[in-house]
């Protein structure tokens, strides 16, 4: 078979393997996906008080989120503009200043270098403060406390970008009678695996392992909620949001079946916080909703998600809490996470496991291609460009690689694809 | 319950475990007994703190129904533990019950992977045990297990460890 070049790596129905084992591939999508695009980096609820710092990645880039006496938000690359070190060793923590261990070079919340060890060895001119705070992602921006930060200053607005997102993570916290919740306070499982990041990208909205995969979990989900057994026969949907961000529904209720799902008393709670719109709305729809390329919001937690190297994905899951809500309906929600998530749920397990193995399957340089045609024929186009289809077919999994190919400038146009899957392409093109 | 017998009781509940005679080991419990392993953080409260593990009763059921089901893929080729137990310690409470302390190192590894490479996991705990009598048998209340590495990266588990 010919080695297709850049160009082909990427069509609207499949993807070439090389993407996900390739380790050059790899370092240009640190840079032209993880440095160029928005990049979840924490909640502010792990932040709330002046002092308060956690340190993540934006892709290989370490940063420290802070928040500072002004109780502004930072993001700070976690490396000291002198020699290099990082000046922030914890995960988490309160801190009034980064004293960085090597030559006491000190840095405020903001970045700014507040002074030097031994400051006399330096002559006039050879420091300039002001050019030596830490280096600071290009911009930051929230929606409701989900902070995310670009290190380049193309990036399109924030506000563009979370355009179509917004409506599900109104959803999602305002099933929280204040609107608020905390990310990570009551739980999070740290977990790798040895897989491309992609994988669990597109794992994040997989509506069509669930009824196999999951089958020992769905045995036991289904003496409580009996419509599990017919998961793949749900009318639910999944859609291409645009810039990659794609959701699946889980279950979309109508009045009476919110009556049936949730106690009385709590929906007249969320009727009198939010008004009735609002209310039902939060308690109508349940989703796995991905905001490329990093982060999930799922029933019960956020997933984020962090490639490591080409074959390595480090994935920490943040267990969700409603601010305000019956300390019942908390407790329901932490049973339930911990029942399926972790590394010793009834379904996480799985998934990573067989992630292991789609990476030891990709070891098969011989078969090209990763399929996502499932659907393709029969997706709908809605006037504002959003893609749907069926939950259990592949449109969310297309959605990420129409975002993918523009920031990695790749052409969907070569059709190496062609003599693998007649018929590809001609329906709709790769809409790029 | 004297030291010694302490020490023979966490011997066979890990050899239980290493040996995966998993119906025997759940048989511990009994209805009331709760198994715990928390995440992050061993004083966290497990009503409102999501564990690894927080178990009894059915759910103990249901975790042996998985491990039957041949739908347990993280668990194929099954993973082989061996427990090291150590630093026991035991005491008599007012009620008869017993608590016992107690070191372990948890060895995991996949025999039999078509990947050839599997690392094997090493993985020290504490553990805390409220042990009672079970009529002819000591049986186990309670069953806390902290991973040293609970707030860092952890390794897919067996249904049980």
């Amino acid at each position: 078979m010919n080695r297709p070049s850049m160009g082909g790596l990427s069509q609207a129905e499949a993807n070439h393997t090389q993407l996900y084992v390739d380790p050059e591939i790899f370092e240009l999508e640190l840079e032209r996906v993880f440095s160029s695009t928005w990049v979840y980096v924490g909640h502010e609820s792990e932040i709330p008080q002046p002092g308060d710092f956690k340190t993540t990645f934006i892709g290989r880039i370490p940063v420290v989120v802070t928040r500072d006496s002004a109780h502004q938000v930072n993001v700070l690359v976690n490396r000291c503009t002198h020699r290099g070190s990082t000046v922030c060793s914890e995960e988490q923590g309160n801190r009034q200043q980064f004293v960085c261990p090597y030559h006491a070079w000190t840095f405020n919340l903001d970045g700014e270098l507040a002074g030097v060890g031994l400051p006399s060895g330096y002559n006039d001119g050879e420091i300039d403060h002001q050019a030596l705070s830490l280096q600071r992602a290009a911009n930051w921006d929230s929606y409701r406390g989900f902070i995310f930060a670009t290190m380049s200053t193309n990036a399109r607005s924030f506000e563009e970008h979370i355009r179509q997102a917004k409506k599900y993570i109104d959803y999602y916290c305002d099933l929280s009678p204040t609107g608020q919740i905390t990310v990570g306070k009551t739980g999070i499982y740290k977990q790798k695996y040895r897989g491309n990041w992609k994988i669990q990208l597109e794992g994040s909205v997989e509506g069509y392992h669930v009824w196999h995969t999951h089958k020992s979990a769905i045995d036991v989900m289904a003496r409580d909620v009996p419509l599990m057994k017919d998961y793949p026969r749900l009318p639910v949907k999944a859609y291409d949001l645009g810039f990659g961000h794609n959701i699946i529904e889980n279950y979309t209720l109508n009045d009476d079946q919110v009556y049936q799902r949730w106690p009385a008393s709590f929906i007249e709670t969320l009727i009198e916080a939010h008004g009735k719109e609002r209310a039902m709305n939060a308690l109508r729809h349940r989703f796995n909703l991905v905001i490329f390329p990093n982060f999930a919001l799922l029933e019960y937690h956020v997933r984020v998600i962090r490639p490591v190297t080409v074959d390595q994905t480090e994935v920490r899951t943040y267990h969700t809490s409603l601010v305000g809500a019956p300390e019942e309906m908390n407790q329901r929600r932490v049973r339930e996470h911990e029942f399926f998530y972790g590394p010793a749920g009834f379904g996480g397990p799985d998934d990573y496991a067989v992630f292991d193995r789609i990476q030891q399957g990709y070891q098969a340089s011989s078969a090209e291609w990763v399929l996502f045609n499932r659907g393709y024929k029969s997706e709908q186009v809605d006037d504002q460009g959003i893609r749907s289809g069926q939950h259990t077919q592949e449109t969310q999994q297309r959605a990420p690689y129409y975002e993918y190919r523009k920031l990695m400038s790749i052409s969907g146009k070569e059709n190496w694809l062609a003599d693998f899957l007649p018929g590809a392409g001609e329906s709709q093109g790769a809409q790029e | 319950m004297t030291q010694f017998e302490a020490e023979q009781f966490l011997f066979e509940e890990a050899r239980l475990l290493d040996q995966r005679h998993y119906q025997q080991w759940r048989e511990l419990f009994g209805n009331d007994g709760i198994y715990w392993v928390p995440v992050n953080d061993g004083d966290a409260d497990p009503q409102i703190n999501c564990s690894i593990i927080y178990a009894q009763g059915q759910q103990l059921d249901d975790r042996l129904q998985r491990v039957q089901s041949g739908y347990f893929w993280a668990d194929q080729p099954p993973i082989r533990t061996l427990h090291t137990v150590s630093n026991v310690s035991a005491q008599t409470e007012n009620d008869g019950s017993v608590e016992v302390l107690a070191n372990q190192v948890i060895y995991l590894f996949r025999e039999n992977d078509q990947r050839r490479d599997v690392p094997l996991e090493i993985l020290p705990a504490s553990s805390v045990y409220r042990v009672v009598n079970r009529g002819e048998n000591w049986g186990i209340k309670y069953k806390k297990l902290l991973f040293l590495q609970a707030d860092g990266l952890m390794p897919l588990l067996p249904a049980f460890i």
